[in-house]
């Protein structure tokens, strides 16, 4: 029987995301921000799933990538403590395991446009947050505004200067911006002759406005009521502003073209992403900047802490696509069913270790259903995902449901059956000794191993 | 049936391990509800125990179907079938056969999950479907796995069914080969009878469809308008919406004739055993059909009887003459020894033929390639461009003497060689029909 399917039959997969569901509700009944994790790993998963896609589709998921990311930092730093924060890590790494095996396991391709974007948006990020500490050091952001604008001095001497910068950035820009970006080889010429007429022009109007001002600031001088026409010019926030705006986009321009010329001279025939990774990454890290330090009350320390951290976990990020890049290569990787599993599996773990003592009340109810139910969860997953993986291939994901079905219920019973007699066995043991110790605890566990290694050896 | 292979597949170590590594963590953080979570592994470790072995017993059928396109999507199963073997199914090449194979649980408990794979013979594409099923048979119940397959030229057996079953538990499988009842064979070449004209035309206007614009029914382009084109042909509404003429163009239909050349050497009138019929006697009949075929259809066809020392023809023609004259040489071939005086050349019978072809005809040679000749024939013709059809009667197949044998490994060298040249070749079996209903040659024309 050759291997004719990767993918999971779909009567399976839909008792993975069964599973997956029960064993978050579990969970959430324990630790609520389990269910805010949830969507922001559906965010990651549909991000990395996006960069496999067409341009549009790799600036999109390249925008999603940071804004999920700091969604996800933003929410683990609210939580408070390491326990709900490491529930919210769970539900983001579950909700993404559960994409993986819906719509399968990410290709090379697309974890090496994730590593990309996520190296980008960390960069940016980290940019971010030294903006942000810039804004708390200027005392704000209309202090740190202000400063920009004024940053080549005050004066006619300061607004000359703030000229000649915003012309040498446009036309550098003008100069740096790939041909090929903007026109077909057979009009390369005719490009480059317009350029060039551009930047002569920037040239010359510069000039004549130096020129100009320098004979208003002399004629000023002799003539008094050219004063205050100096002064306007001189001391306008607005002519400020429309300089330093200029300079940025122009600086910006400059910036992603080098990126972009970089790039397009290292695609070896190879089709390149950089361009949607950089267009996507600038506004999905840009925009979520500008909205907190736009929103009164969160002090820019804050946000840099935030950005600050963000760019850490994007780099982590970058460094963990990169080596899973290999091992999905190599196809070694993990499958999506077993990554359910553990997430459910260490769901259970983190909600059964914050209790310390089991006692006959509402609250360990309620972290023993949080325990128990992810874990059967997680054993279900782990089994009944080793069975689809076999179907899938002896004979491909379009089984019939039938025989999945019966699969199904067969661990969902044992599973079941696992819980019921779990709890059950709890709650008499904290009946009869208020606080069950751990060694009788791992006296009836010794007990119950023995009663079914007994009947293996019987049956056998 | 094979051996049956019993394996236990799901150990439960992982279980076990689940089950120590919860134990310790929960013993580790002093956590009870982790202890009594570790319990929950050991019920897949329980529930692994219970299973069994249990032999199951499934029957297998296989049905197959021919869809030739070459037959108007009727289906053709029964009518494909040959007279002698049941489990013999002929198709032509490109077709496609449906096979249903039908499992069905002949034993007294349920199959929880029954695993199936056909035995595809490896030259057929899987087209549509699956020679692969997972199922849950009831006791009696029956499971259907349809897919197509693509026909290719030969003959192609299908191979027992691999059956694979699991318990409940899924940790016990069983598994073997099923012998398959019914269809296990397809035989695939094309009928002598679907042999159609090449692309071989000339410039008469007639049936054959070509890949030039012209006149005819069937729209081929829209060119730009050039001085001297009919007004009718004239794209108007073009013309309305941009004010620029242009010239619609159908696609030609052009006349072709077809000179049927039946090899009547001395070597054709040998056959394998007595009790045969020798390739003179097939390749007589084959072009009287092929002939009677291409004249009901419009085509110009003429015969050429190839002797040892020269030639007999009839003309190109359709009028009754021709067809009278044509019935009258073949019989005549048939007879050892008979070359017609009236219309006979004489030197080397294939340099004859190749000086008197027409050059726009196109060729069907009925040979049965017991020797090299016909094959230096069909290079010779083919190097000057002519579309060659061959039906070649097989008269060394089904024998059991060495000398026979070996003619047959020449002969399908020679045929092999007669392909590649760019010549449609037919190898037309002994047990092949030559067939009952001839189909419309005309519908079947190559377009050029």
């Amino acid at each position: 029987m050759s291997p004719p399917d990767d993918r999971l039959p779909t009567t399976v997969t839909r008792g993975l995301v069964l599973a997956a569901l029960v064993g978050a509700l579990a969970l959430a009944v324990s630790q609520p921000i389990v269910a805010a994790g949830v969507p922001i790993g559906l965010g990651l998963a549909v991000a990395i799933r996006a960069v496999g896609g067409s341009d549009r589709r790799v600036a999109l998921g390249a925008a999603l990538l940071p804004i999920a990311v700091l969604a996800g930092v933003a929410t683990v730093g609210l939580t408070g403590t390491p326990v709900a924060g490491l529930s919210a890590v769970i539900g983001m790494a579950l909700a993404t395991a559960v994409c993986g095996v819906v719509v399968g396991q990410p290709t090379a391709a697309a974890l090496m446009r994730t590593g990309g974007a996520a190296l980008c948006a960390s960069v940016l990020a980290g940019g971010s947050a030294l903006v942000a500490i810039g804004i708390d050091t200027a005392g704000g952001t209309q202090a740190a505004l202000i400063a920009a604008l004024w940053l080549t001095g005050d004066g006619v001497f300061g607004l000359l200067v703030a000229l000649v910068v915003a012309a040498v950035a446009v036309v550098a820009a003008l100069l740096v911006v790939p041909p090929a970006a903007v026109t077909v080889p057979s009009r390369d010429d005719s490009y480059a002759a317009s350029r060039n007429a551009l930047a002569k022009l920037i040239g010359v109007a510069t000039a004549i406005a130096i020129g100009g001002l320098s004979i208003l600031t002399v004629g000023s001088v002799f003539v008094p009521a050219l004063e205050p026409v100096v002064e306007a010019l001189t001391g306008s926030a607005a002519v400020r502003g429309l300089l330093a705006a200029v300079t940025g986009a122009a600086l910006l321009g400059v910036a992603v073209s080098v990126v972009i010329r970089s790039v397009w001279r290292q695609t070896d025939g190879r089709r390149n992403a950089v361009v949607a990774i950089v267009a996507g990454s600038m506004p999905g890290v840009g925009l979520p900047f500008a909205a907190v330090i736009g929103v009164g009350g969160i002090e820019a320390m804050t946000v840099a802490t935030l950005f600050g951290a963000a760019a850490a976990a994007l780099g982590v990020g970058w460094l963990a696509a990169w080596l899973y890049e290999g091992v999905v290569g190599r196809n070694e990787a993990t499958n999506p069913e077993t990554a359910v599993a553990a997430a459910l599996a260490a769901g259970g773990v983190v909600s059964g270790a914050s209790v310390d003592t089991a006692t006959l009340g509402l609250e360990t109810g309620r972290t023993g259903v949080a325990t128990v139910v992810p874990i059967a969860a997680a054993l279900f997953a782990y089994d009944v995902g080793r069975y689809g993986r076999t179907l899938a291939r002896e004979i491909g994901s379009e089984a019939s449901r039938r025989p999945q079905l019966v699969r199904l219920g067969w661990s969902g019973g044992v599973a079941a059956v696992g819980v019921l007699v779990g709890a059950l066995g709890m709650a008499g043991a904290t009946v009869l000794a208020p606080t069950l110790s751990v060694p009788a605890t791992a006296g009836v566990i010794v007990a119950v191993a023995a009663v079914v290694g007994g009947t293996w050896v019987l049956v056998r | 049936m094979t051996d049956r292979t019993v394996d236990r597949v799901a150990d439960s170590d992982w279980a076990v391990a689940a089950t120590v590594a919860l134990a310790g963590l929960g013993i580790t953080v002093g956590s009870q509800l982790l202890v009594a979570a570790a319990t929950l592994p050991l019920w897949y470790v329980a529930a692994d125990v219970l299973g069994s072995d249990r032999s199951a017993l499934v029957r297998v059928r296989r049905r197959v179907t021919v869809h030739d396109a070459s037959s108007e999507g009727v289906d053709a199963d029964e009518a494909s079938r040959s007279d002698e073997g049941e489990e013999q199914i002929t198709a032509s090449p490109g077709a496609t056969a449906t096979v249903r194979t039908t499992v069905r649980n002949d034993g007294s408990e349920t199959l929880v999950d029954l695993r199936v794979v056909d035995g595809v013979p490896d030259a057929l594409p899987v087209v549509s479907g699956s020679p692969r099923a997972c199922e849950t048979l009831e006791p009696l119940e029956t499971a259907t796995l349809e897919y197509e397959v693509e026909l290719r030229r030969g003959e192609h057996a299908f191979g027992d069914a691999t059956v694979r079953t699991r318990d409940l538990t899924g940790t016990i499988t069983d598994t073997w080969t099923a012998g398959v009842e019914g269809d296990d064979a397809v035989h695939c070449s094309p009928p002598v009878e679907t042999v159609p004209p090449g692309d071989g035309t000339n410039e008469y206007a007639g049936e054959v469809p070509t890949d030039e614009g012209g006149s005819g029914l069937e729209f081929y382009a829209v060119r730009e308008y050039e001085p001297g084109d009919p007004v009718r042909a004239i794209d108007w509404r073009r013309y309305a919406g941009t004010r620029e003429l242009a010239t619609v163009e159908y696609r030609a239909e052009r006349s072709t004739r077809i000179v049927c050349i039946v090899d009547a050497r001395p070597n054709q009138f040998r056959a394998a055993t007595t009790d045969r019929v020798p390739a003179i006697e097939r390749s007589a009949d084959a072009a009287g059909r092929a002939f009677e075929r291409l004249v009901a259809a419009g085509h110009p066809t003429g015969i050429v009887g190839i002797h040892e020392q020269g030639l007999t023809s009839v003309p190109p023609g359709t009028g009754p003459a021709t067809r009278q004259e044509a019935t009258d040489l073949l019989d005549a071939m048939r007879v050892p020894g008979y070359v017609a005086a009236a219309r006979s050349q004489t030197g080397d019978p294939s340099t004859a033929l190749l000086r008197s072809l027409p050059g726009d005809a196109q060729v069907y040679l009925f040979s049965s390639f017991v020797d090299d000749d016909p094959l230096e024939l069909v290079e010779a013709l083919r190097a000057r461009g002519y579309g060659v059809r061959v039906v070649a009667p097989d008269v060394t197949a089904d024998t059991a003497d060495t000398a026979t044998r070996l003619a047959a490994l020449e002969r399908g060298t020679r045929l092999a060689r007669a392909r590649a040249t760019g010549a449609r070749v037919l190898d037309w079996d002994r047990e092949r029909p030559l067939g009952a209903v001839l189909r419309t040659v005309g519908g079947e024309v190559a377009t050029r």
